[in-house]
């Protein structure tokens, strides 16, 4: 699925040495959940949001053939052209045949996860077209020649200072850490790369099926501009991510800027619904939207289906006290946090990613977050059962038929996630009593025959046993 | 060819739901309401003070003010914003208010975004004014949100490439949250819908350097809204 040079266990280490990381996650993670909770707090009633939310990305799974025909019906008839990607190889060639089509040489993005999973940058670079990632923190991390470590905020492992000298370098002149002056240079930076850009790739935060729209969610306006000013329009869509009509596309974007990052709603909702029309004289005059399964149709039908349900808010990794610890390049896939522990080994095989259902402290507290409420300890759990059932441990098999993850021992991570717990029970709580079933700790107690955690730091319980596989 | 591929994609999908091809499936009537008690029982003017209220937290002003005060209104934004170019769209709303009279009174660099001008100059223009304007045609108390459907001489640019942006509304337009928008655009799908539709919700901004806030980054960075009374 990804390139990932290192091993896991090393990657972890990695992660555990590095000094900015050990301040930007806490910070970062502190400050999106807390924006989470406020506006479920708003909210009031944001039990039931969460269980209509599941219900209607459920149920367009169900039908997921039935919707997908609909929509690429209608982006047909308004006159929009549509590509099935069966692979990421495929994905692939679609997209550098429009572009040698087009006799491209260079492409703007807005931010898409689907774009990493099939490397569309590499595949672009290598016949000589400039890509520009536009997302300021896709900017950054593309400069310092990286990947997204975070859904919501993909830079969140680069300090001012950082980027104080990726972006001089760029200018040619020194710029102050001033975020303002920082901003004000990639705005201008980036506008001149818009203007000439021939193609523009966005991703599909949802596309809707009843009028052929791709709808992107974003705070910027680089998705905007991505999908007004080049002549032509390429959206890259994972095929799960649909809804049936309007109506419902009010509930899923309104979960997931509340999730995401605690807005009633992001800056810009922009509905795309056809290329330019006859009266406009603005807008790409070409729209392609690719439809990616790339391992998706595997999950359909077995007990990870509600894993499709996901809508990328990030709550998840925001709860998460591995991710606290780890972030997300550890990880090693496209995808990290609790729903890329699920999902990378759905995508990319156990072989590759034995460890991954041990990224967790199976405290549930990812579970709890999830705007349409995927169970996503549970299916971390029946991710361990089916590695034990075909023979594959990571760590030593008494750990894994415990149900232990390398964090469910160590006593910071499990502090950490009582503090999450706690912090986040707010909410849920109406008139001064907690109506919830089980708590956010259920997850943890659930799981059985979990010890108690040991007095000693995940730190140090990583050095004697994490690393108990050896290579 | 590409039929084929579509047809292998999608039975696969059926195949592994296992179950037969399904065509033409309607959602079912969602009985939950869960967003009713954000809005229910308040009176339209307590929906307009909530729009208000929710731009002003993101830092955007919203002037109410009868037709009649629309010139001195605009006169503050173009001092406020320091304001020497704009471009506004070609709108019969905004020609009602007499727009661009009031921009040549205080001698502004206007145009119009016109679909029979030479297109590349008009982007290049529209790149470089101090100002877009455009009139809106709902808003969402909830969040503060305008909703502008594109097209025509309703360019999509005039809202996007300058730094700065003026949205005109009418109080009349101003639904209680996203719900009742989504449902004016599902009414409209038969008619067919615009090539693009904004819903635009105060400045663009970006947490993405140390998750330090900043406005402005590729959309407009400053917003203003003036909000006309219903006579
Ligand atoms: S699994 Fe749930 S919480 Fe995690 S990113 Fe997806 S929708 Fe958000």
């Amino acid at each position: 699925m990804s390139a990932h040079p290192l091993i896991f266990n090393e990657r972890v280490d990695k992660a555990l040495a590095d000094p900015i990381l050990k301040k930007a996650l806490p910070l970062t993670q502190d400050r999106l959940r807390g924006g989470r909770i406020n506006a479920a707090e708003q909210l009031g009633n944001v039990e039931e949001w969460r269980e209509l939310a599941s219900q209607i990305r459920s149920h367009t799974i169900a039908n997921l053939d039935s919707y997908l025909e609909e929509l690429v019906t209608n982006v047909r008839k308004n006159g929009g052209h549509v590509h099935f990607a069966a692979t990421s190889d495929d994905a692939v060639e679609i997209i550098t045949g429009i572009a040698k089509e087009k006799n491209a040489k260079s492409v703007v993005k807005s931010k898409s996860m689907v774009s990493e999973e099939v490397h569309i940058n590499k595949h672009l670079e290598d016949m000589g077209i400039k890509v520009v990632e536009s997302d300021l923190g896709e900017y950054i991390i593309q400069l310092a020649n990286e990947t997204p470590s975070h859904l919501i905020a993909p830079a969140i492992h680069k300090t001012r200072e950082q980027v104080r000298e990726m972006f001089s370098k760029v200018a040619g002149r020194q710029l102050s850490d001033e975020t303002t002056e920082l901003t004000a240079f990639a705005r201008e930076k980036l506008r001149q790369e818009f203007l000439q850009a021939d193609i523009g790739i966005s991703g599909c935060n949802f596309a809707v099926a009843e009028s052929g729209s791709v709808v992107l969610v974003s705070n910027e306006g680089n998705a905007r501009l991505t999908t007004t000013v080049p002549k032509v329009h390429i959206a890259m869509m994972g095929m799960e991510r649909i809804v049936p009509t309007w109506n419902e596309l009010d509930m899923v974007v309104s979960m997931l800027t509340r999730s995401a990052t605690g807005q009633k709603i992001s800056v810009y909702v922009t509905g795309i619904n056809s290329p330019r029309q006859s009266e406009d004289s603005d807008g790409p005059e070409e729209f392609h939207l690719v439809i990616l399964d790339n391992g998706r149709s595997n999950i359909l039908g077995t007990a990870y289906q509600e894993a499709l349900n996901c809508i990328r808010c990030g709550a998840c990794l925001n709860v998460c006290p591995v991710y606290r610890h780890i972030g997300g390049h550890a990880y090693g896939g496209v995808y990290s946090g609790p729903i890329g522990a699920v999902l990378t080994p759905l995508l990319g095989g156990y072989e590759e990613w034995l460890e991954l259902p041990y990224a967790s402290s199976l405290c549930g507290a990812c579970s709890e977050a999830c705007p349409v409420k995927i169970p996503l300890h549970d299916l971390l759990i029946e991710h361990r059962k089916d590695e034990v059932e075909m023979g594959l441990t990571p760590f030593s098999e008494k750990m894994a038929f415990k149900g232990f993850g390398f964090a469910t021992s160590h006593p910071s991570v499990y502090e950490t996630a009582v503090k999450l717990a706690h912090s986040g029970m707010g909410f849920l709580a109406k008139d001064g009593v907690i109506s919830k079933g089980p708590g956010m700790l259920g997850g943890w107690t659930d799981v059985r025959d979990l010890p108690q955690p040991a007095k000693q730091s995940f730190r140090e319980w990583w050095k004697k046993e994490g690393k108990g596989r050896n290579q | 060819m590409d039929l084929k591929k579509q047809e292998d994609f999608l039975n696969n999908i059926a195949s592994k739901l296992g179950r037969p091809r399904r065509s033409g499936v309607e959602p079912p009537k969602w009985e939950s309401k869960p967003y009713l008690h954000l809005y229910e029982g308040k009176s339209h003017e307590e929906l307009i003070e909530d729009f208000i209220t929710n731009l002003g937290q993101l830092n955007t002003k919203v002037d109410r003010i009868s037709r009649d005060q629309f010139a001195a209104s605009l006169g503050n934004v173009i001092q406020d914003f320091e304001v020497r170019s704009t471009v506004y769209w070609d709108d019969e709303a905004l020609d009602s208010l007499c727009l661009s009279d009031v921009l040549e009174k205080n001698q502004i660099d206007a145009f119009r975004w016109d679909p029979n001008e030479n297109e590349e100059e008009m982007k290049q223009r529209t790149a470089h004014v101090d100002l877009g304007i455009v009139f809106a045609d709902l808003g969402l108390a909830e969040t503060g949100t305008v909703v502008l459907f594109n097209g025509g001489g309703r360019g999509r640019l005039v809202s996007l490439l300058p730094p700065k942006f003026l949205c005109i509304l009418s109080e009349k337009d101003i639904v209680p949250r996203l719900t009742q928008a989504v449902q004016k655009v599902h009414e409209r799908v038969s008619e067919g819908l615009p090539a693009c539709i904004n819903f635009i919700t105060g400045p663009s901004r970006t947490g993405d350097i140390e998750m330090d806030l900043a406005f402005g980054v590729h959309g407009p960075g400053k917003v203003h809204v003036i909000l006309l009374k219903d006579e």
